[in-house]
């Protein structure tokens, strides 16, 4: 026997009347036949009455026409409303109009539901209030670089006349950007960040640094890309800034040792004039006096003096015909090398170890190669001449050739004599030698921290009586004169 | 008696000269190659005048006089500073107080640049001394 089904009784009015939004029920005529229970709290007991007057009070006086449709065609609707409620704030409805069958094909009635979605509409106007005041220009694009939504920024500055795809409104330009980040980003997945230069709809040449996200993701390919850029056209203008203050400083210094140089010129001059005026001023003493000795000491003076003329000429030619550097690529471990090679045995001869610390595996550097060996060369003759001076058993100099942070250095160290104070604060700033009369004009160091200064580097020393010195190269790569393109290695 | 000048020079033939220029216009001279060694003679020679090379090796010519000048049993000899470091007229402006930063330190009594100017030097010797020169 088949077991009997069995009947519930459903509480149908009761579950109508506790559903948690408001629903009323409407007539053909228009007249509100039954209301749920929270319609009753928001709205009151309106059974009976035409539902104009309520949507009339509730803002929406479209409802009627809403309602029109659905009762002819049985298709259910969805519109939005707001209303303000009794304490004047405005709230937001979604409200679902559905037919209500009466199984023969007829609707007698329709029913209708209000959802209240103010906490939700409140949340998506602050976000886009959010979207539109991120103070950077933020803009989504569809695949074909569209731009579907912008915020107020990106629209101030960029949204132009006509213009819809984003290289038209980033660039005034008319196709896609050969480095743009969306590309990669709909290809990859991936984030990008590019800097870019754009045209704002003022036609400034605007910096920006742009990032690009994905956005919305469909099945497996990327349909949306979010863009954020940032202005640094104020950033990229200080950096042009910072870069022509330091082509001016390393400019200046190179002036300044020119003019220190031609001050210890003048210096080595001046003393050779009153070594000349000397000398005849004693030959003429030594005449008038009839003493021979003093006469021949006045013409020793004489030959002296032109002796040092012939050499600081010659120096003076050297230097001069150096001021202006030849760089080429040069490796610059070879140039400490041949130097190392060249003084080692004559600094054997006089019993002075000559030591090479060179690293191989140093970059090619733009440098004049003469220059920079005649600057060793002259750091290691002074060094050697230091070891001579002393009278020390175990007599060294160390050449080292290295590279530390993107600076190439060299280093020559000694053992020898040192230098007291007096002559460290006068070694480059004037015309000054330590050694005896006729074995050197000064010009030596000078002509080195010329060339030096000339490849934006500089040169420094520490040093200590009796215990040795080192004198110290350093070329910052950066600072490094550029090739001319003649001196480039062809391709 | 003649005036007795002292000349501290690292440059022989700068001694030598001046020595000449100086005794063959009636002075008597003794000298120094550095202010090592000329620190010593000026005490025991008590000269009239001291004439300091500036670049000197070993002492520079601005660290003795530092010393002359404050040293009391010396201090009062006038000094002459010669130095082809600058003229004359930069010197006495900037140069000196640049290089002498203790203001107690007086100015020297005279800078001569070099090559000196005879005529000024000796015109300065003379007038200094208040005497006639009796002239090679």
């Amino acid at each position: 026997m088949k077991k009997a089904r069995p009947v519930v009784q459903w509480p149908r009015k009761a579950m109508f009347k506790q559903i948690p939004f408001s629903a009323a029920v409407i007539d053909r005529s228009f007249t509100i036949v039954e209301v749920n229970r929270q319609f009753e709290k928001e709205f009151g007991d309106w059974r009976g009455e035409k539902c104009l007057g309520l949507y009339k009070r509730r803002g929406n006086p479209n409802f009627r026409a809403l309602a029109s449709k659905t009762f002819k065609d049985g298709k259910t609707r969805v519109s939005s409303e707001e209303r303000t409620d009794d304490q004047g704030n405005v709230r937001h409805y979604m409200v679902h109009v559905a037919p209500f069958r009466d199984g023969k094909g007829g609707i007698p009635y329709l029913i209708e539901m209000s959802f209240d979605i103010s906490d939700r509409v409140s949340l998506e106007k602050e976000y886009r209030l959010l979207f539109d005041h991120v103070p950077c220009f933020v803009s989504v694009l569809d695949e074909s670089f569209r731009i579907v939504d912008a915020n107020e920024m990106f629209r101030r500055t960029f949204l132009r006349e006509g213009a819809q795809y984003c290289y038209q409104m980033y660039k005034g330009s008319d196709k896609v950007c050969s480095n743009c980040p969306a590309v990669k980003v709909f290809k990859t997945k991936k984030t990008y960040t590019r800097l870019q230069v754009g045209l704002d709809k003022e036609g400034n040449r605007t910096h920006y640094m742009v990032t690009a996200a994905p956005f919305r993701i469909r099945g497996d390919r990327v349909d949306r890309v979010i863009e954020m850029a940032q202005n640094v056209s104020d950033i990229m203008d200080l950096r042009e800034q910072i870069k022509r203050i330091e082509q001016e400083k390393l400019d200046a210094e190179r002036f300044a040792a020119v003019g220190q140089t031609v001050a210890g010129l003048a210096h080595g001059v001046k003393n050779i004039l009153m070594g000349l005026e000397g000398g005849i001023y004693v030959v003429n003493s030594g005449l008038s006096r009839g003493d021979t000795e003093l006469l021949a000491n006045g013409w020793n003076m004489l030959q002296s003096n032109i002796k040092k003329i012939s050499t600081v000429v010659k120096e003076y030619l050297n230097f001069a015909r150096g001021a202006e550097i030849k760089v080429e690529p040069v490796d610059p471990s070879r140039v400490a090398r041949e130097v190392a090679d060249l003084y080692r045995d004559a600094a054997q001869r006089s019993g002075i170890v000559l030591a090479a610390h060179i690293k191989d595996q140093i970059r090619e550097a733009p440098l004049d190669f003469e220059g920079i060996h005649s600057c060793l060369a002259n750091l290691v003759s002074n060094a050697v001449d230091a070891c001579n001076m002393s009278d020390k058993k175990n007599k060294r100099i160390t050449l080292t050739c290295t590279e530390r942070n993107g600076t190439i250095v060299y280093e020559v160290k000694d053992n020898g004599t040192g230098m007291d104070y007096e002559v460290k604060k006068k070694l480059f700033t004037n015309f000054f030698t330590t050694k005896p009369s006729g074995q050197g004009t000064g010009l030596g160091l000078l002509v080195t921290r010329r060339i030096i200064h000339e490849h934006g580097g500089k040169v420094g020393f520490e040093s200590a009586i009796g215990k040795g010195s080192l004198f110290r190269i350093e070329l910052p790569r950066k600072r490094l004169p550029k090739l001319r393109k003649e001196a480039l290695p062809e391709a | 008696m003649p005036p007795k000048i002292m000349i501290i020079d690292d440059e022989p033939e700068i001694v030598m000269y001046l020595k000449t220029l100086l005794e063959d216009h009636g002075y008597a001279t003794v000298s120094a190659p550095d202010g090592v060694q000329g620190l010593r003679f000026i005490k025991e020679e008590k000269p009239d005048l001291v004439c300091i090379d500036i670049m000197m090796p070993r002492k520079t010519g601005i660290a003795l006089y530092h010393e002359i000048k404050t040293d009391p049993q010396i201090k009062e000899i006038p000094v002459i500073l010669i130095s082809a470091y600058e003229s004359a007229y930069a010197f006495k402006g900037k140069s000196f107080r640049r290089l002498v930063q203790d203001k107690s330190i007086p100015e020297p009594l005279r800078y001569f640049e070099k090559p000196i100017d005879v005529k000024a030097f000796l015109g300065f010797m003379d007038e200094h001394f208040a005497r006639k020169t009796p002239g090679p």
